[in-house]
């Protein structure tokens, strides 16, 4: 119910408050179950979903990197999400690396100044 | 130790393992600048794969079995070789104006098909190639040059069949 009460929320913000009938429009939901959901009716998770990527489209994150990752989480097979999360790493690892030299060198330049 | 070691920790690794050396001497033989080194070299220290006495880094060989099991498992060598042709191919596609590299990368793929004794013709200058390589480094060994480690030359030779490769990549999600 949270998850619900969360989306629904930012999608009302995100939205300026828009009225059943724009909501629907836009969903493609029901103007009568919209109704219902906003007056605590449980979600279905295809209605989540909707939604969500209505949400994600308007904060302009449909194909970025957080998106990709969600959906191979859900799509992919185990090994093929594992040998992602290993490139990942990785590339994380060694941008630690140089993010933590980079700093010094900035904290040795201010002080040498 | 997860996922093996990088490429950046490797190359000191190697650089290490011919002799001891202090932090400039890495410097000039891994070509990794002072405060790069700074973040990675403690890491290898953590580890214990080297250790840091009176001034020069080396080899931790004491217990090197153990960790050079761990670095050398199937799983993270594969990481690294992966590792490794990514960025050559991406060194070779790389538009650069100005010449920034040691040297012109060269990357070769070809698909062709070949009759069976075509194909021993191939394998047998691939098992030259092999040979050449393992002959070079008895060289080195017998009578050393000043070689770096960072001048090394990478190359990365294979052989598939293309509709095992499209399985593969198939297979993969």
């Amino acid at each position: 119910m949270e998850l619900q009460k969360t989306i629904m929320g930012q999608y009302m913000l995100l939205n300026q408050e828009p009225t059943l009938k724009k909501i629907a429009a836009d969903t493609g939901i029901q103007i009568t179950r919209v109704f219902r959901l906003f007056n605590g009716s449980t979600m279905k998770l295809s209605e989540y979903q909707i939604f969500q990527h209505r949400v994600k489209e308007k904060m302009g994150l449909t194909d970025t990197l957080e998106e990709m990752a969600f959906d191979c989480s859900l799509k992919l097979s185990p090994e093929a999400i594992k040998d992602i999360e290993i490139y990942l790493r990785r590339k994380m690892e060694i941008w630690k690396i140089k993010h933590a030299s980079t700093q010094k060198n900035k904290i040795a330049n201010l002080l040498s100044a | 130790m997860k996922d093996g070691l990088l490429i950046i920790e490797r190359i000191i690794v190697e650089s290490l393992s011919k002799k001891e050396r202090n932090l400039q001497e890495i410097i000039l033989d891994t070509n990794l600048d002072h405060s790069l080194l700074l973040n990675i070299l403690p890491n290898l220290l953590m580890k214990n794969m080297i250790r840091y006495t009176r001034g020069t880094y080396s080899i931790e060989k004491e217990n090197c079995f153990q960790w050079l099991n761990e670095i050398n498992k199937t799983d993270n060598i594969k990481e690294e070789a992966k590792e490794l042709f990514i960025s050559l191919v991406n060194q070779y596609f790389k538009k650069d104006c100005i010449k920034l590299r040691a040297m012109e990368p060269q990357l070769k793929i070809q698909k062709v098909w070949l009759t069976r004794d075509e194909e021993l013709v191939l394998r047998s200058h691939m098992a030259s190639l092999d040979g050449f390589f393992n002959g070079v480094k008895a060289s080195r060994r017998v009578k050393p040059e000043r070689e770096k480690t960072c001048e090394q030359r990478v190359v990365i030779w294979g052989l598939s069949q293309y509709s095992d490769l499209v399985d593969g990549v198939l297979e993969a999600v």
